[in-house]
């Protein structure tokens, strides 16, 4: 084999521009600010991408984009699965074999991780520290935010929509009886923990002078309060205006349901998706 | 005749010392009896040994008659440099990098591979709680000692040319960023090789470039990497299906043993003894110190949380090829689970 056939068989994630965007919404912001896109959306992808590919489904990644002010997923394919999509199908059984009982490992292994990332969250920002922690503690809870996503996806979605789509022999009414509680802990106190989490860092910076008023964090990126953090401060309320009036000119838009490459519905790449979004309560075009 | 060989089997009670006898391994001695450990490093021409705990990095300047706790904290891996037995390495969960020149009587640590930009660290993970990263293996280049690969697991692979000083980031290409081991060439520095639990990867620019090998792995988890140099240099890995959790299906861990002959190229599935799958997962590889044509492995039960195949195995296995892998015998079992292998000039 030459260096030239080497090369020419190097993998990268495809881009943006070949991908099949899917608009959602539902336990997603259909209209995500700057801080929701790049901190809440994002926590849920990371969490999402990595429970999935941890369980060998065949895909790369989810990854999130806003087009033209409005929340859109793309399934990113994997260069590995596509090899043979059917053999890493299979394997999805083995890796949920001990998430079985559905029920039991959600209260006894991941509810427990659940409460304490709650915890957490709710002991965040700290207090009395540098801005180099501040920017630790920062880049942290959407790390705790993601992993709140993680496991219970991992253990508790996956293995009830392959239990919905007969495989395994768990019980599926005591996995749905899982998935209640995880969207009572994990959809609705999760998403309030994080942002009141944030609400308090924009107190903070408005105490600081970077924003004028506190809610004005939600029109600055992750990286960028990440930055303010670290600084101390630094003045972002143009960066605010501008996003706001760009926000405002794109809210009454309602964009397509798929941009870019076309929607194949039979596409093993999606495999089982549909019903892990319902699960989630994320509503798409799937 | 004296034993020109010892072997070191690491366990959750000590560190089991065979030497080799008629081609027998008999128990000589327990180094660190009732202890789980880890990681273990007997420098060659040295009465150092160096031993990873639960509770961090011990070393022993007397051939393990006794032993201080040098490092306290989270230490995931150990490492020594082949060419500076006094140098040791502690790779931490969270990921960090800690030195000692001294033989573990002082550490600093190496700030900057914790210090990458936070797109880099946003990799840094692991499926288990409290899902951090950590390093999870190293190597340095044997005949240059500031070139230091670092194999994050989850979150890629760094490099560093200057003794640590600095990292790059070298995971580009690698799709699935579950890093297990990274290991040069012997006689070719530049070409570096990449386990991951989905792949073994090649670079032939010291890891700036990646692509996966095609040829020949039969299994995806990347495990275990030997070399034997020479003029016709061998390569090894051993690998298993899937990951731990995969493991408690009644076939086990289904690893196998695989040999290079081409600078990594194509590699293909070794016979010569071995079963066409190893019902154990493998979990250690190494050439031996004193003949050139002979290589190890360890098969072993799972000290993590998921039984083998069930439960169906237990303890452990080290098989030996006296020819350069072309053939195999079980050498030694052991009824205790094997955690590490380590085979040193007596």
């Amino acid at each position: 084999m030459t260096a030239a056939a080497h090369h020419a068989r190097s993998w990268r994630p495809a881009g943006d521009g070949q991908l099949c965007w899917l608009r959602v919404g539902g336990t997603l912001p259909t209209h995500p600010t700057p801080l929701e896109l790049t901190g809440a959306v994002h926590a849920f992808t990371y969490g999402l991408t990595h429970a999935l590919e941890s369980l060998y489904f065949p895909l790369y990644e989810i990854r999130e984009r806003s087009v033209e002010g409005q929340l859109y997923l793309a399934v990113v394919p994997s260069g590995l699965a596509d090899r043979d999509i059917e053999a890493r199908i299979r394997n999805v059984n083995d890796r949920t074999i001990r998430f079985r009982d559905v029920l039991g490992t959600w209260r006894d292994d991941v509810r427990p991780q659940v409460q304490e990332d709650l915890e957490r969250m709710a002991a965040f920002p700290p207090t009395g520290v540098s801005g180099e922690e501040l920017h630790e503690a920062w880049f942290r809870l959407r790390r705790i935010r993601a992993n709140q996503w993680f496991a219970p996806v991992r253990a508790v979605v996956c293995p009830t929509a392959l239990l919905q789509g007969g495989v395994g022999q768990g019980r599926l009414d005591e996995a749905l009886h899982a998935i209640d509680e995880f969207r009572d802990l994990v959809i609705r106190k999760g998403a309030k923990a994080f942002d009141d989490a944030i609400a308090r860092v924009g107190q903070h910076l408005a105490r600081v002078g970077c924003i004028d008023a506190p809610d004005d964090v939600r029109w600055l990126e992750f990286d960028e309060v990440s930055q303010a953090l670290e600084a101390g401060g630094g003045r972002r309320q143009d960066d605010v205006a501008r996003r706001k009036a760009e926000a405002r000119s794109s809210a009454a838009k309602q964009g397509p349901d798929i941009v870019g490459a076309p929607l194949i519905r039979d596409d093993r790449r999606l495999f089982l998706l549909p019903q892990i979004f319902a699960l989630l309560g994320v509503t798409s075009p799937l | 005749m004296t034993s020109q060989r010892l072997m070191y089997l690491g366990t959750a009670d000590g560190v089991l010392e065979l030497r080799e006898a008629d081609g027998r391994w008999e128990h000589e001695r327990t180094l660190l009896p009732g202890k789980h450990v880890q990681a273990f490093v007997a420098p060659e021409g040295t009465s150092l040994m160096y031993a990873k705990l639960r509770d961090g990095i011990y070393t022993s300047s007397d051939r393990g008659a006794s032993w201080d706790h040098a490092f306290a904290g989270s230490v995931y891996y150990l490492h020594v440099d082949p060419s500076n037995p006094s140098t040791v390495y502690a790779g931490m969960e969270p990921v960090a990098l800690f030195r000692s020149q001294d033989c573990g009587d002082s550490w600093v640590e190496l700030t900057s591979l914790r210090r990458q930009p936070d797109a880099a660290r946003d990799k840094w993970w692991f499926p288990q709680y409290p899902y951090d990263g950590h390093v999870k293996s190293m190597h340095i280049e044997p005949h240059d000692s500031r070139r230091i690969y670092v194999a994050i697991e989850h979150g890629g692979f760094l490099r560093s040319d200057d003794f640590g000083v600095s990292w790059e980031d070298i995971t580009d290409g690698i799709e699935y960023i579950d890093c297990h081991i990274v290991h040069s060439h012997p006689t070719r520095e530049n070409v570096v090789f990449g386990g991951t639990a989905r792949a073994l990867y090649r670079s032939e620019d010291y890891g700036r470039d990646w692509v996966q090998v095609e040829s020949g792995i039969t299994r995806d988890d990347v495990v275990a990497f030997a070399v034997l140099g020479g003029e016709r240099p061998a390569l090894f890995l051993t690998a298993t299906k899937g990951s731990p959790p995969s493991w408690l299906r009644p076939t086990g861990a289904e690893s196998g043993v695989f040999r290079s002959l081409d600078d990594g190229v194509s590699w293909h599935q070794l016979e010569g003894g071995l079963p066409e799958m190893i019902v154990r997962p493998t979990n250690g590889m190494c050439a031996d110190p004193v003949d050139g044509d002979r290589v190890y492995f360890s098969a072993s039960e799972f000290m993590g949380n998921y039984a083998v195949a069930g439960g169906a195995v237990k303890g452990g296995e080290i098989w030996m090829s006296p020819d350069r892998g072309d053939s195999w015998s079980c050498v030694h079992q052991e009824p205790k689970p094997i955690q590490l292998l380590a085979v040193t000039r007596n």
